[in-house]
């Protein structure tokens, strides 16, 4: 273990990693502000609604951050993509009351799509704010809708479009809040557990540069796909093995947790199931030709982070990572990490046989 | 890209020779019936904390170098000139280590011819290391050896990762 190298990783968790939308910071402010106000237009939207019911039928809601930002695995988006936002929004009501969710959908596309510099769209599992500037995506919010009040205590995410086929509008039994707790809480020491967020960060800022300019449908691996495969397979690395002393090595936990992904699939399709109901196969959308791609892929990250462990110069070694992970992972300079000397040598000429 | 190579030097810290000049070196190898000796110099750095020597570059044989089948003699100026230029572009850390020359063989050993040199650089010319480092590039392998202050001469154990 390096301490220069080390260094290097904690820099990069700093400038990739996305605080906590809620904390008063500006590089923050525009998100939660954005956010703070569709919720608003979402309050409007049900108080007016329910001033036609009777008290007992009124429709209330709470919402609450979902997704990266929730489970503060966030990471920035490369230039050209845009940040996006998860807020679940969980309604009282019983989701056998609505046999068709897209009705429950369109009062939340209704409450938003009121402004002229945000597009509102419709999406499978959720109903999308997308802001535009300058003619380029740069942030969107995703509204995910539950019925929060159902006969078995469970939420049912409501999914379809309007124009969606029958099978595909929807009730899914969903955790949301369990799925927050269950990475939030993997491990009780605060080392671990910050160690495990990283490396979570990594492989989410590996999978955008790698797949650069691709999206799911074209096999790139989902956020929450990569977030569950470090959750079975993440082990931490912060004490040194022998004198148990602190010694946090985020190269060595990151390497260990990709070779363990591509050990636990070797002779299979890659899978991981969400650690939470439903328990859906996060790879089950991904063809063969799409699987075969992204272990090739993680194969050289592989790679690349075993040809970095075993090299002694901390310039070479983070150059090498910085290929796998990015322009963001510094690369130390030479200068910084080796000795003057008073004068060069002088050399004769000479002849060898 | 090529590999690092390392190797355990007899004070216990660590010799590395970079990918980079890894590759570089092997397209020397005389492979070809005609192809001729090459050689320069290597070029590299002391590591601040753990005293580990990394080695960076190499010269390459310039047209004022003379290349035979089994010989080869470099010029004094033009390689010294870029060990000059280097070692103040790159604020003084990067510094002579020694030569570097390939063997139309499989695993080279050095001549006498050789070992002569080496002695003789680690007696007249001012180095940079307490020693002289010294590269044989043969067709299968790549071998280095140390000369000693005593002129002793100690092949380099290459370490495995
Ligand atoms: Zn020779």
């Amino acid at each position: 273990m390096n301490e220069q190298v080390q260094k290097s990783f904690k820099d990069f968790n700093d400038k990739i990693r996305i605080t906590d939308l809620d904390y008063e910071e500006e590089s923050n402010k525009i998100l939660r502000e954005k956010r703070d106000i569709l919720l608003k237009d979402i309050k409007s939207y049900f108080d007016k609604k329910n001033e036609d019911l009777d008290p007992k039928d009124h429709l209330k809601y709470k919402w609450f951050n979902q997704g990266s930002y929730a489970m503060y695995t966030g990471v920035k988006p490369l230039e050209d993509s845009d940040f996006d936002i998860d807020v679940a929004i969980v309604l009282n009501i019983n989701k056998d009351d609505y046999e068709n969710p897209t009705i429950v959908k369109k009062w939340i596309f209704e409450a938003l799509d009121t402004k002229v510099n945000r597009t509102v769209k419709w999406k499978k599992p959720c109903i999308t704010v997308q802001y535009t500037k300058a003619g380029e995506e740069r942030y969107h919010v995703d509204f995910a809708i539950y019925a929060g009040v159902n006969d078995d205590d469970k939420y049912y995410l409501a999914r379809g479009k309007e124009t969606s086929n029958t099978s595909e509008k929807r009730w899914d039994e969903s955790s949301p809040k369990e799925l927050k707790n269950k990475i939030n809480n993997k491990f009780d020491d605060a080392e671990e557990r910050k160690q495990f967020k990283r490396v979570i960060k990594y492989l989410k800022r590996w999978k955008e540069e790698k797949f650069k300019g691709e999206n799911s449908g074209t096999g790139k691996p989902t956020g929450i796909a990569l977030t569950a495969l470090a959750y079975s397979h993440f082990n931490p690395r912060i004490k040194d093995v022998f004198t148990n002393e602190i010694e946090i090595d985020d190269l060595d936990a990151l390497l260990y947790t990709v070779t363990q992904i591509l050990n636990s699939s070797i002779w299979s399709e890659i899978e991981v199931y969400l650690p939470v109901s439903p328990y859906n196969n996060l790879f089950s959308e991904m063809t063969l030709k799409q699987m075969e791609k992204f272990k090739e892929k993680l194969t050289t990250l592989k790679t690349k982070l075993e040809e970095a462990q075993g090299n002694i110069d901390p310039h070479e070694a983070t150059k090498l990572i910085n290929k796998v992970l990015g322009s963001d992972f510094i690369v130390i300079e030479k200068e910084a990490i080796s000795e003057r000397s008073s004068r060069p040598a002088i050399t004769s000429s000479g002849e060898s046989a | 890209m090529c590999k690092a190579l390392r190797f355990k030097l007899p004070n216990n810290s660590i010799l590395q020779i970079n990918g980079d000049v890894i590759k570089e070196l092997t397209t020397f190898k005389q492979i070809e019936p005609k192809s001729t000796e090459a050689g320069g110099v290597i070029l590299g750095r002391i590591l601040k904390i753990t005293n580990h020597l990394i080695i960076d570059e190499i010269t390459i044989p310039f047209q004022s170098d003379i290349r035979k089948r089994f010989y080869f003699k470099r010029n004094k100026s033009s390689h010294q000139k870029i060990v000059d230029k280097r070692w103040s572009e790159s604020d003084k850390t990067e510094n002579y280590f020694g030569e570097w020359h390939t063997h139309a063989e499989d695993n080279p050993t050095p001549s006498v011819v050789d070992k002569n040199d080496w002695k003789r650089r680690m007696k007249n010319d001012k180095l940079f290391l307490p020693f002289l480092v010294s590269i044989i590039v043969g067709r299968k392998s790549i071998v280095v050896w140390i000369t000693d202050k005593n002129e002793k001469i100690i092949k380099l154990k290459k370490i495995n990762v």
